[in-house]
Formats: structure tokens, C-alpha cells, sequence
């Protein structure tokens, strides 16, 4: 049986090796989703998410005992999610720049088609067309990057805003409820300018 | 879009809440896992060379240790030269000890007397008590070195507890043991000491030494099989975008006749280096970076991957009327 999340410093703290799968098992699904909002493709996400947790298990084996017990999972994996995908835009654009995803491209539609064969579907989600889903999904893509981040963070992700600031570091909490709203709304317009 | 109506503030929450509903693919759990399993390993392997290095630095020996340390040092990190670097070591510690370390008396030995010695001996090393390595490493050298078959049956006899016994202790024993069972992966790290016996001069001087080979050959079974079950079997497809994505060629090849295809492309790849990359591609199915991180000293850097991979993928298309010619000429 997979240990709860909040016991997971502490069995990491007494071994490492022994306990880190399930790290693994209890972070894969949400960090590989924010990794393709944030990076625009499954395979490089798979790729990233991968090293996420390879940089992780060589952090947490250096780190001293207790550090590693009080260790904060989610945010601080949630840190590196976003420094290797910043590193992956620079290397692949020599700049730190939002990437612009088409979700025309086989890719977009193998994403889709992963939350559509893996999720659990909702009446309400039933609703949802696949046309307006991939419209949503470029629209994102489309944010300027600190609007990407804090949507995909909190909206996406679920993260409350405190958390991202702390994530984000230089962010207070209101900057990133002001950003979370700002970047809302522009998706919203955009969504809707797209509708008419 | 042809809908009119506005979207409201809560239905975006909704779909904005229903996209963080991807799940990884499931190979990512053994893909990391092997990765971390590589990293130990190489640890594993500097901690013996280090160790190994210096005893022979501390008895005298009269080799430039500084060469063959700073060689070694940098073969480690390739899992892939694993069986040269362990050839290379022993080879230079038999220079040194010659076979004197083998004494007379059991050279003579019955299998069956070993056995009996070699029992206890293994059971005061599993304690840490005082031991002698001798009639342990003279069951080695019988299989590996004689290639002995009954030597090698003992061998396997006296140490599947022990490697059994590694295997328990594994981490990822649950997550390895969902693919197969655990007899499979105690037999592959015998067949592999096995192998390399019979492609390199195996000698080892102490047990400790031995064991440390096989604990790595374990190593090496866990982290291949979980690296293979961590991707779908199919032929890659060129990347969307390049010059040669979406001209022709199925995605996925049968199991069967698999061999068979690869020697084909093998024939129809004239450049040494493309054939290693397509070996590396195709049969031990790596991606590029993954490509870089375990052969770095083979390729440059990525590009150069990408760009050998072009000209492979030319290749392979421009001769595919010959390559499906000889397929069918395999199958009839």
C-alpha cells in the first residue's frame, strides 16, 4: 500500500533508494501534466519529467537527514518542474520565450487524446467538445510565459496561490493572485473571441 | 467554431480543471527507476575500482596505476563497457599476481569437496566473519576461466541465495517483479556473468570482487529489463516536422523476424557510426538524449545525433523497395 503524501519526507529521510518510487508514483500524473502545458509536447514532458525526478533523487540522497525531513514535496517538485522546462525553452529557442503550440499537430491531438482515454469523464466534461478543448489547449499555449505558469500552476495544477509565491520566489501573494486572474481573463476573452 | 454563446466564467474553470486530468504513460515509473538504477550502479562500480585500485597501489605493484586509474575512472560511467573495464582490471591484476594465487592443492580438488569448503566459507563472509576467499575463487576460475560446465553449475548452486538475497533488498523488487517473476532476473545475472566469461578472461582475486561482478550483472538484468519494458515496441517514426515525416512506412514491426530486420538495416547502413546509432536506436530502443547521457564519449552532442539519424532514416528510405524485397524473400 502507497504511504500518504505528508509521510513521505519521513520515509525518504530513513531510505532514500528504498521509498523513492513511491515519490514516483504519487507525483508522475500531475507533474507530467504541467509539463506539457508548460513545454507544449508529450514527448519532451516525458523526457523532462523524467530528469525532474532523477534530480530530485540525487538532491534528496546529498541533503542531510533532516532537511529531507522537513522537506516540502509538492512545491519544491513542483520548482523543478519549472526550472528544467525554463532551461528547455531557452535551450530550444536561445532565449527564455513562450513556445507557441499547435495542438493541430499530431502531438496536440495525442494529448487530448490521453485526457480522453485516461480520464474519468463528468457529465459536465462530456459537454465539453473536443473542438473548444483544443482551442482552450493553444489558447494557453499563446499566454506570455509568467501568465502561462501561474494559470497552469493554479488553475490546472491547483495549487493556491501562497504556494505558487513561494514557488515562484520573487512573487508575493497578491502579484500572483493578480497574475492568476489577469491571465484567466485574457484566456476567457480569447476563448470567447475565438467563439465568435 | 460555430456556437455563439459566451463562455462563462465556471464552465472555464471546469475545462481548465479537466486538463490536469493527464496521466503520464506508464512507462515512466520503470524509466525512472532504471535511470536511477544506472546511477547507483556507477557508483557501485567507482566504489569497487577505487577499492581494487587502491589494494593494488598499497601492495607495490610495479604498473603506472595514475594511466590505468584515470582509464578506468572514465569507463565506468559507461554502463556499456562494463565487461571491458572488469576484463581490463582483472587482466592487469593477473599480470601482476600471475596465477601463483591458485594453489596447487586445490587445483586438484573434487567439485564436491569445494562445495562442502565453499558453504562455509560463504556463510562466515554473509556473517563478516574471518574467511578464505581460495576455494570460492577456485569455483570461479573453474567456470569461468576452464568454462568448466559442472564448475558452473556449482557456481550457480552456491551463489542464487545470495543474489536471491540482493534481490529481496532491491528497492524496485515490486515494481521489476509486476513484469516477471524474480527466478528470471537471479538467471539473468548468472547467463550474463556466463557471457562475459566466455568473451573475456574473467579471473578475480577475492570473493568480495567477485560478487561485486555479480551483484552489477543483477544490476544490469533489473535496469535492462525495466528500461525495455519502459517502451512500446515499435520501430521509431521520424520526428513530425522533419523532411521524411509522413512519407511512407508502417509504425510498428511483429516481434517476429525482428532479428531479421536488423540485419538488413545493418547490410544497408555502409557507415560505422550510423550502424551504432541505429544499433542503439532500434534495438536497445534509446532516444537521443538518452544516447548522449550513456555513450557520450561516441557522439558529440545531440545535433550530430539527430543529423546521423537523417541520414539513416535517407538511407533506410531510399533502399525501402530492397529492405521489403528481402523481407518478403525471409519470410517465404
Amino acid at each position: 500500500m502507497s504511504p500518504r503524501e505528508e509521510d513521505l519526507p519521513v520515509l525518504l529521510a530513513t531510505d532514500v533508494r528504498g521509498h523513492f518510487h513511491f515519490l514516483v508514483e504519487a507525483y508522475q500524473h500531475k507533474l507530467f501534466a504541467l509539463t506539457c502545458f508548460l513545454v507544449g509536447n508529450q514527448q519532451d514532458a516525458e523526457e523532462i519529467v523524467q530528469d525532474v525526478f532523477f534530480c530530485a533523487y540525487q538532491a534528496l540522497m546529498r541533503y542531510p537527514v533532516q532537511q529531507v525531513q522537513t522537506l516540502k514535496l509538492r512545491p519544491w517538485m513542483t520548482k523543478i518542474v519549472l526550472n528544467l522546462s525554463r532551461n528547455y525553452h531557452r535551450r530550444c529557442n536561445g532565449k527564455y520565450a513562450p513556445t507557441s503550440m499547435s495542438f493541430d499537430a499530431p502531438m496536440g491531438r495525442e494529448l487530448v487524446d490521453s485526457i480522453e482515454e485516461k480520464a474519468c469523464p463528468s457529465p459536465e466534461e462530456e459537454m465539453v467538445t473536443r473542438e473548444s478543448r483544443d482551442d482552450l489547449l493553444a489558447q494557453i499555449a499563446n499566454l506570455p510565459e509568467r501568465y502561462r505558469e501561474v494559470v497552469s500552476l493554479h488553475y490546472i495544477y491547483g495549487l493556491p496561490h501562497y504556494e505558487i509565491a513561494t514557488i515562484l520566489g520573487h512573487h508575493s501573494v497578491d502579484t500572483v493572485k493578480s497574475q492568476a486572474r489577469r491571465g484567466f481573463e485574457m484566456l476567457k476573452q480569447a476563448m470567447n473571441k475565438e467563439e465568435r | 467554431m460555430s456556437s455563439n454563446r459566451q463562455l462563462s466564467t465556471r464552465s472555464l474553470l471546469q475545462q481548465l480543471r479537466n486538463l490536469g486530468n493527464i496521466r503520464a504513460p506508464d512507462s515512466l515509473l520503470p524509466a525512472i527507476l532504471a535511470r536511477i538504477e544506472l546511477e547507483d550502479v556507477a557508483v557501485v562500480e567507482a566504489q569497487t575500482m577505487e577499492r581494487i585500485t587502491k589494494r593494488a597501489i598499497s601492495e607495490g605493484t610495479e604498473h603506472n596505476y595514475g594511466v590505468v586509474e584515470a582509464q578506468t575512472m572514465e569507463r565506468i560511467t559507461k554502463r556499456s563497457e562494463r565487461r571491458e573495464l572488469f576484463s581490463s582490471v582483472s587482466e592487469s591484476l593477473q599480470t601482476e599476481y600471475g596465477s601463483s594465487s591458485h594453489e596447487l592443492a586445490l587445483d586438484t580438488m573434487s567439485l564436491s569437496a569445494l562445495e562442502d569448503r565453499c558453504m562455509s566459507q560463504i556463510e562466515r563472509y554473509r556473517r563478516n566473519e574471518p574467511h578464505n576467499d581460495q576455494e570460492c575463487l577456485e569455483v570461479f576460475y573453474r567456470a569461468m576461466v576452464k568454462h568448466d560446465p559442472d564448475a558452473w553449475e556449482l557456481l550457480q548452486r552456491l551463489f542464487t541465495p545470495t543474489v536471491r538475497e540482493w534481490m529481496c533488498h532491491k528497492p524496485y523488487r515490486d515494481v521489476a517483479c509486476r513484469h516477471e517473476p524474480e527466478e528470471n532476473y537471479v538467471n539473468d545475472a548468472f547467463a550474463r556473468v556466463w557471457q562475459a566469461s566466455m568473451c573475456n578472461r574473467l579471473e578475480f582475486t577475492t570473493l568480495e570482487a567477485a560478487l561485486d561482478y555479480l551483484k552489477i550483472s543483477l544490476q544490469g538484468a533489473l535496469i535492462d529489463k525495466l528500461l525495455a519494458y519502459s517502451r512500446p515496441r515499435e520501430v521509431p517514426l521520424p520526428d513530425p516536422g522533419s523532411d521524411t515525416y509522413g512519407v511512407e512506412e508502417p509504425a510498428t514491426e511483429d516481434e517476429y523476424g525482428s532479428y531479421e530486420l536488423w540485419e538488413i538495416v545493418k547490410s544497408l547502413l555502409p557507415n560505422k557510426r550510423e550502424r551504432r546509432l541505429a544499433y542503439l536506436m532500434y534495438v536497445g530502443g534509446l532516444k537521443p538524449r538518452e544516447i548522449i547521457h550513456l555513450c557520450a564519449n561516441e557522439f558529440s552532442d545531440i545535433q550530430e545525433v539527430y543529423r546521423l539519424h537523417r541520414n539513416i532514416i535517407e538511407r533506410l528510405m531510399s533502399n525501402s523497395d530492397q529492405m521489403r524485397w528481402r523481407l518478403d524473400g525471409e519470410e517465404s
